[in-house]
């Protein structure tokens, strides 16, 4: 048995549940999903400074699933608030979603790119494109996109931001010359099909990707590399 | 179920059962294999020369594990050989194994190093290519060469293991690699020593290709055909 925690690096729990759900469908039989949400930090995660506020919250969320037994963690948010941190702190796999969802991206077509949810584009570009250039992949990636909406209102009205979610997908297929679709927020759940059907184009679910990747890791008994991610030293730290 | 077909594209059926073997190990419990080798091509594959002779028979048995109705089709060779064009001619996923064990590679690290078998001067134009083609050049660390025939490995296993632990630790200590990548499917349970004694994570790329090919069954996705668009029809003789 594979057990694996979610941790959602916000303050709410609105989205535990449908994470839950979601995961349950795609997991391997031999897998078990618990979903927690950070006890204090933001709200929702849109920026870097929503991410610095998630962080060391979300890290001490890894380090209890790690010291309770756990096999794997995945850091729900594209934003991926706290990854390289647990890579750190941890010895089991950890994941991001959007590491995992641009690297699968990478293997289907020449381009992706990303369609997510924000403020405005100014707010989440700049903060997805530091991701990607971590990740080296910055070359891959046609164009970040940003449906304006607030992510709160995915639970909302979902038809309404469906629309507006396949408007920039589209643009991104036609003007940017996409081949590949990256969903860039955990909590655009279902619109996948529409945009596969419409567009005619992979769309890659970012935490199903995690998931998939963060199961094959506990599998093959691979984690995050202790030469780079090196343990962090011994010390008083205070909250 | 889904139905995988791995094809392996040397004109040798002499690792189709190791391998199956192996893949065994790591498929789902509902995952069907099926392994075919080539009938004409090169008896391994060594270089970029090599690549060319396996090529088109390698397509034409992905084409044929479609026709058949398998899911998937996994190219089982670290060269990647016929990967574009079976993606392009297919609209099942296919997946090569260096494409997926690069990738996995770079998620758990900052570099890279691929343990390749073949001799260096040989050997190193095909796998630097495909890490330039796979966009991940930045992350490779070095390509390390065993320097030993891909045909003797399996019969020289403890010179295998002693080879590739000598390189992986050059590769670790000298050229900054945190993780390894063996570069040749053909490595079958080599990677303890460089594992435990160097502290570094060593990805298999067999078992990796198999996983990926799963996950993309279920998420019902496959290659882009905005990018790897159908080929036209036309003649083309034989």
């Amino acid at each position: 048995m594979k057990k694996i925690r979610v941790v959602v690096p916000v303050s709410v729990d609105v989205w535990n549940e449908p994470i839950k759900e979601l995961y349950d469908q795609h997991k391997g039989s031999d897998t078990e999903v618990t979903v927690v949400n950070i006890p204090k930090g933001s709200a929702s995660v849109e920026c870097r400074y929503d991410a610095g506020w998630s962080e060391l919250f979300t890290v001490l969320e890894a380090e209890k699933a790690e010291s309770e037994g756990c096999a794997g963690v995945i850091i729900y948010c594209f934003g991926e608030p706290g990854l390289l941190l647990a890579k750190e702190k941890l010895t089991i796999p950890v994941v991001g979603i959007s590491e995992a969802g641009v690297h699968f991206a990478s293997m289907l077509g020449k381009r992706f790119s990303v369609i997510t949810v924000g403020p405005s584009p100014e707010i989440s570009v700049g903060y997805l494109e530091d991701n990607l250039e971590r990740y080296d992949l910055a070359h891959k990636c046609a164009s970040i996109r940003v449906a304006v909406m607030e992510i709160l209102d995915l639970m909302g009205d979902p038809e309404h931001e469906a629309q507006l979610v396949l408007a920039e997908a589209k643009k991104a297929v036609e003007d940017d010359g996409a081949d590949t679709i990256v969903l860039g927020c955990g909590s655009m759940l279902g619109m996948e099909k529409r945009i596969t059907n419409e567009l005619g184009v992979p769309v890659v679910v970012p935490g199903i990707a995690a998931l998939k990747v963060c199961e094959d890791l506990i599998e093959m008994g691979l984690a995050q590399s202790k030469r780079f991610f090196a343990l962090p030293p011994e010390k008083e730290r205070t909250l | 179920m889904r139905q995988i077909k791995i094809v392996v594209p040397v004109a040798t059926a002499a690792w189709n059962e190791l391998i199956l073997e192996d893949m065994g190990r790591y498929k789902a419990a509902d995952t069907e294999l099926a392994i075919v080798n080539i009938e004409k091509g090169p008896e391994s594959i060594e270089c970029t020369y090599d690549v060319a002779w396996a090529e088109l028979f390698t397509v034409q048995e992905c084409e044929k594990a479609e026709a058949e109705g398998c899911d998937g089709v996994i190219i089982y060779c670290f060269g990647d050989p016929g990967l574009r064009a079976a993606k392009e001619k297919l609209n099942i996923p296919i997946v090569g194994i260096n494409e997926p064990a690069v990738h996995f590679a770079s998620m758990l690290g900052n570099r890279f190093s691929i343990m390749a078998v073949g001799p260096d001067t040989v050997n190193r134009a095909m796998l630097a290519d495909n890490v330039l083609l796979y966009g991940l050049e930045s992350r490779c660390a070095s390509i390390r060469f065993l320097s030993m025939p891909v045909l003797e490995i399996e019969r020289q296993k403890d010179k295998q293991a002693r080879r590739l632990f000598e390189e992986a630790t050059v590769a670790v200590e000298e050229d900054g690699a945190d993780t390894i990548v063996l570069g040749c499917g053909s490595m079958f349970g080599v990677e303890k020593k460089v594992r435990n004694e160097l502290n570094v994570p060593v990805v298999v790329p067999g078992p990796v290709a198999l996983r990926t090919c799963e996950a993309l069954i279920d998420l019902g996705l496959a290659q882009s055909k905005r990018f790897f668009a159908a080929p036209p029809s036309k003649k083309r003789v034989m």
